[in-house]
């Protein structure tokens, strides 16, 4: 077992599969309780944490209650995404021809590498060298800024939060707010250093002059690639969700536009986008409706006087495929991206981003993360749960999300990838528990044991849990032993 | 058996009550009552939500007036450079040169739905403005949403790359809801005429250094609403 020295994960671990058709992990198993005891120890992160979620989540709680209809809301979207997913094919393919129809080009992709090549291929094919990329997790996922970079292609984040993840060369740590785990502070000296600006901890200063330096980049790429919040089967339409602009002018600046997006974001059309829009944004931050809906029906049209003159979608696998033949955890593919579970998870909240060692934190990395990678790569996400449950109730489209924990759980438990030494504990556990005789003579023996290994909070000492934790120790007489001398003293009194 | 004959009772009382005296005026049928939106409305719904997001408001009676709160605004921010989008399907006015009595004293340069300028020079032009005036495919109430066609005037950059994004549209262009706007309801914004349709709502913002909201990241830093009562078709 590999213990991660540094909690700031450094690259988004994925399988490939190699010449023979055989998986291949391409990194070590992520250690979360070594992960979150480094987080935990960080004061700073805690403190970035806990101001920013708790913002977060007041801002959603505040606005979702003006919806007297959200339950309702909820119960449609989740019906509506378990349809789209139960009838996948049917959807993709009228989205595939309804946009090929309308100009738009369809790049499908099985896996990270795939997608990675397709998009390498095209833009050298249209002799790119600069790339403005907004905001998009599939990216992250599929690895694209290494591929490209490797390939002499410069990809260059543009989502003010992206952009500094990317000059401080960091991952993402949150789904939509990319540096919550980063103070302003940080964020001023990161800016200062990596751009040879002034050092100053105004937020609307720093802004101003990432909008300065990344105006010029846009204006010379020669080609934008961005994420995709949903594809509208009936129209081959595409969704693109936004607050700051950056999007807008990936997709409408350069001459080539490269949507990347994967196969399950369908929805049957738009007459469905606006409550998953509404869902979306109220959950993701809070917001009534984001500042920028773009809906993309095709390259720039005869007599429009911009826009790009190709568009490019490639639809990415990647192991959707895969949990779509799993019926248990299909549910995670209604998921919709917003990081409302994130915002609310008490495990989360604590640990960050970095600490799950995965693409996807949060509730739904746990239980994207093993299903979609590596199910003993990221084999203790599961239990980053406190399963309180909180996830699920905040799930705009209703994914048990902590359901699917404890599924995962069991799993683990029924495959070998359980630890040696917890199956020898339970198997002696219950063979003691089964032996009554056996169970008392050990329990007179702890009891006059405990003196010895008394921890300092006055429970038992366990190494390893006790650092953290009370564990509570035996009382001077056991439930059974109080119940019969109970009885001898008040054999008289009938009940 | 006593309720029973209390239902007779009270029932025949009713009756003679009303077959006694003389009958009051009434209609014979009553269909069910429907609330009827008004755009008065919808106009102060799309004001109170402009408010929350940060977009200026203007309400006037006519096309004329609303010009000339826009030129207000233009003397008190002392713009050197305006792009004035031509909106030939909800401006009461269309051609260039009627602008001139209204923007004679400021530097400002009109384009038209139909011109063609090369891409680099016509980003060019448009980074050198400072306000882009520009009309809209529709208004949402609900959520202070504005909807851009790109195959307009001002396209895909226009509202953009400005710092400074004004509107001027008129109040029948405001819908309800975002619902309003898609086939379901019936109000059809050709999506196949357009490359893309925007739905902007507010200047561009972020949350990202610590959640403290900044107005004004890659798009405008200002959007404004002037809007006109009057029926641009009856002008």
């Amino acid at each position: 077992m590999n213990i991660t020295e540094n909690p700031l994960w450094t690259g988004p671990p994925f399988q490939r599969k190699n010449d023979q058709g055989k998986v291949e992990l391409m990194k070590e198993r992520v250690n979360f309780s070594r992960n979150a005891e480094i987080s935990l120890k960080n004061k700073n992160l805690q403190r970035n944490l806990d101001y920013s979620l708790t913002l977060s989540n007041k801002k959603r709680n505040e606005l979702v209650e003006t919806f007297p209809e959200w339950e309702e809301m909820r119960s449609h979207a989740a019906q509506l995404r378990t349809h789209v997913v139960e009838n996948l094919e049917k959807y993709l393919r009228e989205f595939s021809d309804n946009a090929t129809q309308k100009g738009l080009q369809i790049l499908w992709a099985k896996d990270a590498t795939r997608a990675c090549e397709l998009i390498a291929g095209t833009l050298r094919e249209h002799h790119v060298s600069r790339v403005v990329k907004s905001k998009s997790m599939l990216t992250e996922e599929i690895d694209l800024n290494n591929y490209l970079s490797k390939q002499g292609i410069t990809p260059i984040e543009t989502d003010l939060g992206e952009y500094i993840a990317q000059i401080a060369s960091q991952k993402p740590s949150h789904i939509t707010a990319p540096i919550s785990h980063l103070s302003r502070q940080e964020v001023a000296s990161i800016m200062s250093e990596n751009l040879g600006i002034r050092y100053t901890e105004d937020p609307a200063e720093l802004t101003s002059a990432a909008r300065r330096i990344l105006r010029s980049s846009f204006l010379s790429a020669e080609a934008g690639i961005s994420g995709t919040n949903f594809g509208l089967a009936r129209e081959g339409s595409l969704v693109v969700v936004e607050n700051e602009g950056n999007a807008r002018l990936s997709i409408s600046l350069p001459p080539i536009h490269i949507a990347v997006m994967g196969i399950e974001r369908v929805l049957p059309g738009l007459a469905d986008l606006p409550l998953l829009l509404t869902l979306l944004t109220v959950s993701a931050t809070g917001q009534r409706i984001s500042n920028y809906v773009s809906i993309i029906n095709s390259p720039s049209k005869q007599g429009e006087p911009d826009g790009p003159e190709k568009v490019f979608i490639v639809l990415v696998d990647n192991g959707r495929t895969e949990i779509l033949r799993n019926v248990k955890y299909r549910p995670i593919l209604n998921c919709i991206r917003c990081g409302a579970c994130l915002n609310i998870c008490p495990v989360y909240r604590k640990v960050g981003g970095h600490a799950y060692g995965s693409v996807y934190p949060g509730p739904l990395g746990a239980v994207l993360s093993p299903v979609l990678f590596s199910r003993t790569q990221y084999r203790d996400l599961p239990y980053a749960s406190t399963l309180c449950g909180a996830c699920t109730e905040v799930c705009p489209v209703k994914i048990p999300l902590h359901h699917l924990l404890l599924d995962l759980r069991a799993d683990n438990v029924q495959s070998s990838a359980r630890p040696t030494v917890e199956r020898i504990m339970f198997s002696i556990f219950g063979l003691i528990c089964s032996r009554p005789r056996l169970y008392r003579g050990l329990e007179k023996i702890i009891r006059c044991l405990q003196p010895l290994i008394r921890s300092r909070d006055g429970g038992l000492f366990i190494p390893g849990w006790s650092k953290t934790r009370y564990f509570p120790g035996l009382a001077p007489q056991s439930f059974h032993a109080q119940w019969q001398s109970e009885k001898m003293e008040n054999n008289d009194i009938s009940l | 058996m006593t309720s029973h004959s209390d239902k007779e009772l009270i029932l025949t009382h009713i009756h003679e009550a009303l077959t006694s005296n003389v009958k009051k005026e009434c209609p014979a049928n009553i269909v069910p009552f429907s609330r009827t939106v008004t755009v008065q409305y919808l106009t102060d719904c799309l004001a109170t939500q402009c408010s929350l997001l940060k977009t200026h408001f203007t309400l006037s009676v006519t096309f004329a007036e609303t010009i000339q709160a826009v030129v207000e605004e233009l003397r008190r921010i002392a713009a050197p450079s305006i792009g004035i989008f031509l909106d030939h399907n909800h401006w009461p006015i269309r051609a260039e040169s009627d602008f001139r009595t209204f923007f004679n004293e400021f530097e400002y340069s009109c384009f038209h739905p139909e011109e063609t300028l090369e891409k680099t020079q016509r980003t060019e032009s448009l980074s050198r403005l400072d306000v882009a005036i520009t009309g809209v495919e529709a208004l949402i109430a609900e959520t202070g949403t504005v909807v851009l066609g790109a195959n307009r005037a001002d396209g895909r950059l226009g509202s953009l790359l400005v710092p400074r994004h004004w509107i001027i549209a008129s109040e029948t262009q405001i819908v309800a809801t975002l619902e309003d706007i898609f086939p379901a309801k019936g109000f059809q914004i050709d999506l196949d005429k357009n490359s893309c349709l925007t739905l902007v709502s507010g200047p561009s913002r972020t949350a990202d250094i610590e959640k403290q909201i900044v107005i004004g990241v890659h798009g405008p830093l200002e959007v404004r609403i002037f809007l006109f009562q009057s029926n641009p078709t009856a002008h």
